[in-house]
């Protein structure tokens, strides 16, 4: 049993880095990159839906540790930014039913949203004279969150239903 | 997470993180890190992404090496010309004097008035030398490093307890009891109170021989300062900047308006000693190009998660010599710096990611000359830049230039298009690497530059490190690099 979750947790954090990988990838010098969906945390919150509370904080620790493998973000800041985004998904699951799709989608945008804004808070807060403001347009940001909202919807089961991850989902869909 | 004990743990947990991060605390942020690193090895995962898009990449980077050549002579050429503005233009300031070249490498970390400079091994820089930039006074020389050859400090004239005499000649002399030709005496030293709106950096003035002075040229006059100081003569006559009289909270002070960017804008110095001591020809001290001076690494995928940034992840780190700020290039053009240096992977940040700051000098191309500073020929240093960020539609790097000493150049009243290179100040980064072409504008600033970078560098994977004087084997120093 204990080997089994292991192991999903394993192949999720394969799924989750090649996510990532292709989300910059996707977003290096493109024009189009805010319209690039957040592939790992859409892929997060659709998991986090189905999984049990006591393992959120390592879903959350493994989200940090794959994005950090290819961001340029502190990792204290991804840290704090993933048990944040957790924490509130949770919160929004004891309202809400995170599978239906129009709360599905709603969340998933609204967290996407939060979580990109805390990263350029950090990165404002760390060179307040170079800066002085958010290093990214609301435009941008929404921009983000609406293109992750979509994916969500159309394909949120989907992803939580990749190869390997089935010993961590707990509650039916 | 089953309990509200749970809940209320994690969401303790996550205060501290989240305060950690805006404010951070260096030592914990490093054992985070450390702890970190392990999982960039998930990189190894995702290889096959990077091969997808090999073949455009090597073109991209073989096309920026292509004339690399003519690049790095024309590099050395702009650092070697950048140099000759450390000397007076004005040839009375030059005449009986011997002159040193350094160049400022560094703050110190306890006094950004403490300017830590490098000049050539050898050279008879002493205690109390004067150091200036062109025809303006600068600081004096306040230590030379006996472990360290070739490096001093100079304690720079914004300095709050820093004192030198100066003469006014002023359009009005005569007044205050003075006969016509008569210069006012007073001494500068510090700077005026800039006050919560960060106000434009003046010189402060004490003791003026007469009060009624509003106005008039200011230059350095020790040559009847008490004391044994077997230097103090040789700055007498260069320039300190113009005298008026400002309002700052509600007070009416006289000041000096100098004729240099003290804050971000001194990079390239003369050190003045008895003409017997003058040291011969230009000194390259941190030539670029050479090769053992620069680690040669490779970039993972390219591409941040977070779309607004440029971070790439190096694989290299202190094992491997690199440290933090240190530049990035390949070839002869600067591409970024490392942020955080970890023991085998650092963290980088490229051109575009804002918040990136790095000095520049520029080299005109459209045949304007600089008057000030430096009233010559020579390429310029405009100072600090800051990175903005990139504008998506075109590509181009929008960078902050605070312009705080106008540009005034003579022939054309229009902008000046002019390639920039990078500028000593920052030890990690070398002078002299090429950053792209802008047009700069007249005036005092902040200006926003758009710069065209020659290649980007999103996505290529080969870089080269500087590791400057570390492959000489020197140990670090004790100042305060911007990274």
């Amino acid at each position: 049993m204990i080997a089994s979750r292991t192991l999903a947790w394993a192949l999720f954090a394969a799924w989750i880095t090649w996510f990532f990988a292709l989300q910059a990838r996707l977003s290096a010098g493109s024009s189009a990159a805010p319209w690039v969906p957040d592939l790992g945390l859409v892929l997060s919150l659709s998991l986090l839906a189905r999984l049990e509370e006591r393992e959120a904080p390592v879903l959350a620790l493994v989200l940090a540790l794959s994005r950090s493998a290819f961001s340029s973000e502190p990792a204290v800041a991804l840290l704090a930014g993933s048990l944040g985004l957790v924490l509130l998904a949770l919160a929004a699951r004891s309202v809400v039913e995170l599978t239906g799709p129009l709360w599905r989608a709603l969340i998933t945008g609204g967290l996407v949203l939060s979580f990109d804004l805390w990263l350029a808070l950090v990165q404002a807060a760390r060179s307040p004279d170079a800066i002085g403001r958010l290093p990214v347009g609301a435009g941008a940001l929404l921009a983000a969150a609406l293109s992750s909202a979509t994916l969500a919807l159309v394909a949120g089961p989907a992803l939580a239903h990749l190869p390997g991850l089935t010993p961590l989902r707990r509650r039916p869909w | 997470m089953g309990s509200s004990r749970s809940r209320t743990l994690h969401l303790i947990v996550f205060l501290f993180l989240a305060a950690l991060s805006l404010r951070p605390w260096k030592s914990f942020e490093d054992k985070i890190e450390v702890a970190f690193e392990p999982a960039r090895a998930l990189r190894g995962l995702t290889l096959p992404l990077a091969w997808l898009s090999a073949r455009e990449v090597r073109a991209a980077e073989t096309a920026l090496l292509a004339g690399e050549d003519s690049r790095r002579a024309t590099g050395r050429a702009v650092l070697a010309s950048a140099q000759t503005s450390a000397a007076p233009a004005d040839l009375a300031l030059a005449r009986g004097r011997g002159l040193i070249h350094a160049e400022v490498v560094a703050r110190a970390l306890d006094d950004p008035n403490r300017a830590i400079v490098r000049f050539a091994p050898g050279s008879e820089v002493a205690r109390g030398m004067p150091a200036v930039c062109g025809d303006f006074y600068v600081g004096r020389v306040v230590s030379v490093d006996p472990s360290r050859p070739g490096e001093g400090a100079i304690d720079l004239v914004t300095g709050k307890d820093f004192r030198v005499g100066g003469a006014v000649f002023d359009p009005g002399s005569g007044s205050g009891g003075r006969t016509a030709g008569e210069p006012a005496l007073l001494v500068v030293g510090g700077v005026v109170p800039r006050g919560r709106e960060k106000a434009e950096l003046l010189l402060a003035t004490h003791c003026p021989s007469d009060p009624s002075l509003a106005a008039g040229l200011v230059r350095v006059r020790e040559i009847d300062a008490p004391g044994n100081d077997p230097y103090r003569g040789l700055a007498d006559g260069f320039r300190l900047g113009s005298l008026e009289r400002v309002q700052r909270g509600g007070t009416n002070l006289l000041a000096v308006r100098p004729g240099l960017d003290y804050s971000s804008g001194l990079f390239q110095i003369a050190v003045v000693c008895p003409s017997q001591h003058a040291a011969a020809g230009l000194n390259l001290a941190q030539d670029p190009f050479v090769e053992d001076r620069w680690l040669d690494g490779h970039l993972a995928l390219a591409g941040d998660p977070s779309f607004w940034r440029e971070g790439r992840v190096l694989s290299a780190g202190t094992d491997q010599g690199v440290e933090d700020g240190a530049a990035l290039s390949l070839g002869a053009s600067f591409l970024g710096c490392v942020v955080r240096a970890g023991h085998s992977t650092s963290k980088v940040r490229l051109l575009g990611d804002a918040g990136l700051e790095f000095s520049a000098l520029a080299n005109p191309e459209s045949g304007g000359r600089p008057l000030a500073p430096g009233t010559s020929d020579a390429p310029f240093t405009i100072g600090r830049l800051v990175s903005l960020g990139r504008d998506r539609s075109d590509g181009v790097l929008l960078l902050r230039w605070e312009a705080a000493i106008p540009l005034e150049m003579d022939g054309s009243n229009g902008p000046v298009q002019a390639v920039l290179y990078t500028a000593s100040g920052q030890r990690a980064v070398p002078p002299g690497l090429r950053i792209g072409t802008t047009v700069l504008p007249r005036g005092r600033g902040p200006f926003l530059l758009r710069v065209r970078q020659e290649q980007d560098g999103l996505s290529f994977t080969r870089v080269r490190v500087w590791r400057g004087l570390r492959a000489s084997g020197r140990p670090d120093g004790q100042e305060n690099d911007r990274p």
